[in-house]
Order: structure tokens, then C-alpha cells, then sequence
């Protein structure tokens, strides 16, 4: 048993790809197979098994790994974002209201959604990397302002994207054109954009050192704090993004909601294997973490049990994968 | 030369940081009280106590864990859910109102408890801990109770004498007396804090927890102690809110613990541990709820205070980094 464990942990395809990673790909087969079992005996016949549902997941999908990918070269400096979530219902409402009320051009309102979320991120990174406050407080006091000002400039009304005027509404195609999920397409790029400026970039190699040794970093001369901050805006500018993909699916948004994604976004980043003692990180790991966590709302929706389990659930995981990541460096040490 | 040490030593005594905030207070309190005639009313201060109540409680047990270096983030979404709990038991199941009390602390002392036993013993960042038993709590509430909206007694009907503990009514006027019980509780606890055993040792966990283990204490145990404290102050604070408001919605709170969170951070509490004071976060409730019922009496939307709440957190936690590195 253990030889076979070892000689499957040495396969080059899982060598590649992380023997976490390839765990979590069977977890995710699991959870297919087990939804796919208790649904109808749960719900008297009805089947977990179509189309709709799978895209439905997708759309969940979506803008929990953008939120994901974001966190996630915060994590990796060893800090944390719990404002996600609200910002992007805050880029969603500004930009929404933009659309629907000023009547600015569409291409227009989505840079505006990304702007709004670069925006919280810059002011969040500069409290961070600049006024050396502790990221998670900094980030929950951005997430009552992004709340409240979302409820301001719409005068706390939900916004709804217009859905059925083909000339305004083709954002929708970003997220599923004739029933083709383009959003995946445009995920799994943005993805590995991500991974590129992670593995690849002097800024990314910096974003990981900052969260291994940041005295180090900063003693052989680099200028952290600017490479901290990049970090926060990277995570800000794919919330602003992850709006499009949430009112793309979903069109309306309300005001003062919106963090309960932070859970989520964060649980599908530990998950994923990124270590919330930063310095070391997983695209890869993200992206699966986001499908696990929308497959498990899916799930959860399907066998008719309510959203609250969903919570409990995802503050569970959080719980053990940080645990499991905690006690695993322990042992290597 | 002596009168001018004599006096010194009264403001090192109340600490110039608390001195400040009395100063702040009184003049936002003239300034609201000029700038709008409705906020000069006798109810205004009645409701503005009401609203203090379950921060001011949330805040005195949140203190504890922040001098510890830690945090905790469940109190806000638990108190909702141990009061939801706690109505629960008394509607459906038709038990006294004395038990649903003593359950609704008891789940804040049990969240507690977890919480300290996940971060002391396991280890893990206590801000990633209570968000996740945050999450829980929100969700907890809800399954344990189908997802009814919690109904506690209003005024006048049996078991309402929860609510003549907060406001006393003798003829027309409602006296807040509730405040009394919070002074003496800021008393109790500060002499916790400074003068008893587990208070020396939860400062010394923050100022140098090696140190403390290094010289034979079960760390452990006093560590656990103050989510332990955390969590039955959100049970007491459970019950106020549901005193206050006696509808509670499942899912809500969340935010509710960054005012506590605020008021203690502005009270001269370190995010870093090791140093705090229970009458310094009883003046930084006393500003963040001065600020939240007087700014919409000058005209400010209600949906500022969520702003304000965002803005006073970062000012007070920037000057108290920007203190400390000097």
C-alpha cells in the first residue's frame, strides 16, 4: 500500500501537477459521485445528473475563483483579504448603476468595475505596506466601507444588469454564449496570466519571498512594500473583474451583501494548497479549490438542504486544510 | 514643583491617551448637540444606551483576546445565532425564559472555549479561526432553528423582565440602568485584567508568550481563558442585543464585531498584545456609539455608519502602529 502510494506520488503527471492537487481532483469525481447518489434519495427521484446543473456550478465557479486568484497573491505575501467579497458587490452596484441609470456605454461600466476594485485594493495595500497595518484588520474595516458605499451611490437599491437588450448585454456572453461556457475559457487564461505573473515575473518571485522572509527581502535591498501593494491591487482589480462574471450570471445585486464569497474565495485558495503563512502558493490549487467550492453549493442546493449548511461547511474546510497545512510544516521542520 | 509631579502622576494614572478620548467625546457631544435639535432630546440618549449596550458588552470580552495578540471575529454572527438559539428554546419548546438565558451564554462560552482550544493547542492564526467559526455560527443558527427569525419577549408580556434590566420604567420616563450594570462589569473585569492571576497572564501571553512558557506556565490554559472570557461576554452581549431589538433575523451580524473591535483598538488596546485597558475600550464604545447616533442626527444616511465604522477602525489602528514604532 505504501510502496503504491509512493510509486503514484512519483508518476510524472503527478509530479507535475502536485500530489495535493491530484487528491483534490479525486475529491471532486467524490463529490460528483456522492451528489449524483444521495440527490434522489434525498428528493424523491430527482437527478443531480444535467447539463443545467454542471453550468450552473460553472457560474458559481466563475467569480469564486476570480476572487480566488486574487487572494491568492495576498496569501502568498503572507497577509490576507477579507474584503473581496463586499468589493465586488460594490464594483458591481457602482458600475451597474452607471449602466442602467447614466446610460454609459457597456465597455465603459466594465472599466469602471475594474477600476473600482483596484481602487480598494491600492488604498488597501497602501494601509498595508505603507502604514505596516495588520492586513485582515485593514481589509474587514475596506469591507464596511465598500458596503456602505455601495449602498450609498445606489441609494441602497439592487441594481439589475439589463438582460435581454442584445446590444447592452453581450457581457453576458463572457459568461456563457449559446450555451458554451466561454467563462471557463476566459478563467482557466486569466489563470494562468495569473500563474505567469506568480512563478514568472521578478514581481511575483518577490510576492512569494515577502511571504517567506520579508527581513530578508527587505535587508538585500528591494523596496518590499511596492511589490506588497501590487499584491493587494492584483487581488482588487480581479474582484473588479469577478463582478462581471457574478451580474453575468446572475444580473441583479444587492447592496450590503457579499461577504460570505470572502469565506468561500479564501476556503478554495487553502484548499488549493496555497499556506496561509504565505510563501508559497498554487494557481493550479485556486482554480480546483473554486470548482470544489461551487460543486459543493451545487450540491448542498441539489439535495435540499439550505445555503446555511453551505456556510458551516465551508467554514469546516478552512478550518482543517489550514490544520492539515499547520501541522504539516511541523513535521518538515 | 510638587503640585506640578502631583499632576503628572493623574495623568499618567488615567493615561493620556483615555484623557484624550474624554476630550473628544465632549466635544463631539456639544458639537451634535448644537448642530441638531433632535439629538438634544432626553430619547436620544435613551436609544443611543440601547445601542451601546451589546458593543459595550462584545467590546469588554473582545479585549481579552486582543492583548493576547489574537482576535476574534465570531462574536458578531455568534451572538445573533446564541440569541436565536436562546428564543428558539423558549417559543417552540415552551422552556423559561431563565434556561434560554443560561443557554444562550452557555453556546457563547462553548464557541469560546472551541475557539481558544483551535488556537491555543493547534496553533492556528486566531483571525482565521474565529472567521471560520464566524461562519459557522452564522450558519448554525439558522439549521439549529429552520431558519425562523428569533422572537424574543417584548414589553409587557411574560419574561419581559429582561428588558427592565437594560431600561426601567417608572411612569413615563425610562431610566437607562442598564449603564450601571456595564460600569460595574468595566470595574470587575479591569481588576481581572490588572489584578488577578489569569488578567497578569493573558497581558504576558501578549508581551511575550516564550517567555511565560519558558518559566513554567501552562500557557495553554490561560490562553484558552481569554476566548473563554471573549465568548461569554458575546453570550451576555446576545442577550442585550435580543433585549433591544427582540426580532433577530438568522445569517445577520456579521460586522457587528468590527464596532467592538473599534472601540477597543481606539481605547489604547494593541493590535500587537500585550498591553490594553477595559476603561479605555469603554471610551472607545462610548465614541464609536456617540459618532453612530449623532452623525445621522446632522444629516448623515444611515448608510454611512458602515463607512464611518470602516474609517474610525483604520484611523485608530494606524495611530496605534504609528505610536508604537516611535
Amino acid at each position: 500500500m505504501k510502496e503504491a502510494l509512493r510509486k503514484f506520488k512519483n508518476l510524472k503527471f503527478v509530479r507535475v501537477v502536485g500530489f495535493n492537487r491530484v487528491v483534490l481532483i479525486l475529491i471532486i469525481f467524490l463529490m460528483y459521485g456522492l451528489f449524483t447518489l444521495l440527490t434522489p434519495i434525498l428528493r424523491n427521484g430527482s437527478s443531480f445528473v444535467n447539463y443545467n446543473r454542471i453550468m450552473s456550478a460553472f457560474n458559481y465557479a466563475y467569480f469564486i475563483g476570480f476572487l480566488g486568484l486574487g487572494v491568492t497573491f495576498v496569501i502568498a505575501t503572507g497577509g490576507i483579504d477579507f474584503s473581496i467579497g463586499p468589493v465586488m458587490f460594490c464594483s458591481a452596484l457602482i458600475s451597474g448603476y452607471c449602466l442602467t441609470t447614466f446610460n454609459l456605454p457597456l465597455w465603459l461600466c466594465i472599466l469602471i468595475s475594474i477600476a473600482v476594485g483596484s481602487i480598494f485594493g491600492s488604498v488597501g495595500g497602501y494601509f498595508v505596506a505603507y502604514r505596516h497595518l495588520p492586513s485582515f484588520i485593514t481589509s474587514l474595516a475596506l469591507m464596511q466601507v465598500a458596503k456602505g458605499v455601495g449602498s450609498i451611490f445606489t441609494k441602497t437599491q439592487s441594481v439589475t444588469w439589463p438582460s435581454d437588450n442584445p446590444s447592452i448585454s453581450w457581457y453576458r456572453d463572457l459568461v456563457k454564449w449559446n450555451n458554451f461556457p466561454t467563462g471557463f475559457v476566459i478563467f482557466l487564461i486569466v489563470a494562468a496570466i495569473c500563474a505567469v505573473i506568480l512563478f514568472r515575473t521578478t514581481a511575483g518571485r518577490y510576492m512569494l519571498c515577502l511571504g517567506s522572509n520579508k527581513e530578508a527581502v527587505r535587508l538585500s535591498g528591494v523596496d518590499t512594500r511596492k511589490w506588497e501593494m501590487l499584491a493587494y491591487i492584483l487581488c482588487g482589480t480581479l474582484a473588479g473583474i469577478a463582478a462581471i462574471f457574478y451580474v453575468g450570471a446572475y444580473t441583479t445585486v444587492q447592496p450590503g451583501l457579499g461577504d460570505t464569497f470572502n469565506n468561500e474565495a479564501i476556503a478554495a485558495c487553502v484548499m488549493g494548497g496555497t499556506s496561509m503563512a504565505g510563501g508559497s502558493a498554487s494557481i493550479l490549487g485556486t482554480v480546483i479549490g473554486a470548482i470544489i467550492v461551487a460543486l459543493m453549493q451545487e450540491g448542498i442546493l441539489a439535495m435540499g438542504f439550505t445555503i446555511s449548511y453551505q456556510y458551516v461547511l465551508t467554514g469546516l474546510i478552512v478550518l482543517c486544510a489550514v490544520t492539515a497545512d499547520i501541522t504539516s510544516r511541523k513535521r518538515k521542520n | 514643583m510638587m503640585a506640578g509631579q502631583k499632576k503628572k502622576s493623574l495623568v499618567q494614572a488615567v493615561g493620556v491617551q483615555q484623557l484624550v478620548i474624554v476630550g473628544v467625546i465632549v466635544i463631539l457631544f456639544a458639537f451634535f448637540s448644537l448642530m441638531s435639535a433632535s439629538f438634544r432630546k432626553y430619547t436620544t440618549i435613551i436609544t443611543m444606551c440601547s445601542y451601546m449596550y451589546y458593543i459595550m458588552l462584545m467590546a469588554i470580552g473582545v479585549t481579552f483576546p486582543l492583548i493576547t495578540g489574537g482576535v476574534d471575529l465570531s462574536i458578531g454572527t455568534g451572538l445573533v445565532c446564541y440569541s436565536i438559539v436562546g428564543s428558539y428554546l423558549m417559543r417552540q419548546m415552551g422552556l423559561p425564559i431563565g434556561i434560554a438565558i443560561a443557554v444562550t451564554i452557555g453556546m457563547g462560552i462553548i464557541f469560546g472555549f472551541v475557539n481558544g482550544i483551535i488556537v491555543a493547542k493547534l496553533n492556528l492564526p486566531p483571525f482565521i479561526t474565529t472567521l471560520c467559526t464566524m461562519m459557522i455560527a452564522r450558519g448554525l443558527g439558522s439549521i439549529l432553528t429552520n431558519g425562523m427569525t428569533g422572537v424574543w419577549p417584548m414589553a409587557g408580556q411574560p419574561g419581559s423582565w429582561c428588558r427592565d434590566i437594560l431600561k426601567y420604567k417608572i411612569g413615563d420616563t425610562i431610566y437607562p440602568i442598564g449603564m450601571i450594570i456595564i460600569l460595574v462589569l468595566v470595574v470587575i473585569m479591569s481588576i481581572v485584567l490588572n489584578h488577578t492571576r489569569v488578567g497578569r497572564y493573558i497581558i504576558a501571553i501578549g508581551s511575550n508568550k516564550e517567555a511565560l512558557k519558558l518559566s513554567g506556565v501552562s500557557v495553554v490554559r490561560w490562553h484558552v481563558m481569554a476566548y473563554v472570557i471573549s465568548g461569554f461576554f458575546a453570550g451576555l452581549a446576545a442577550i442585550a442585543y435580543a433585549c433591544t431589538f427582540t426580532s433577530i433575523t438568522p445569517g445577520t451580524g456579521a460586522g457587528l464585531e468590527l464596532d467592538a473591535i473599534g472601540g477597543a483598538i481606539i481605547g489604547g488596546t494593541a493590535m500587537t498584545g500585550g498591553s490594553g485597558s477595559i476603561v479605555g475600550t469603554f471610551l472607545g464604545v462610548c465614541l464609536i456609539s456617540l459618532l453612530k447616533t449623532g452623525l445621522p442626527n446632522i444629516g448623515l444616511q444611515a448608510n454611512w455608519q458602515q463607512i464611518i465604522t470602516g474609517g474610525i477602525l483604520i484611523a485608530a489602528v494606524t495611530v496605534d502602529m504609528a505610536r508604537r514604532k516611535k
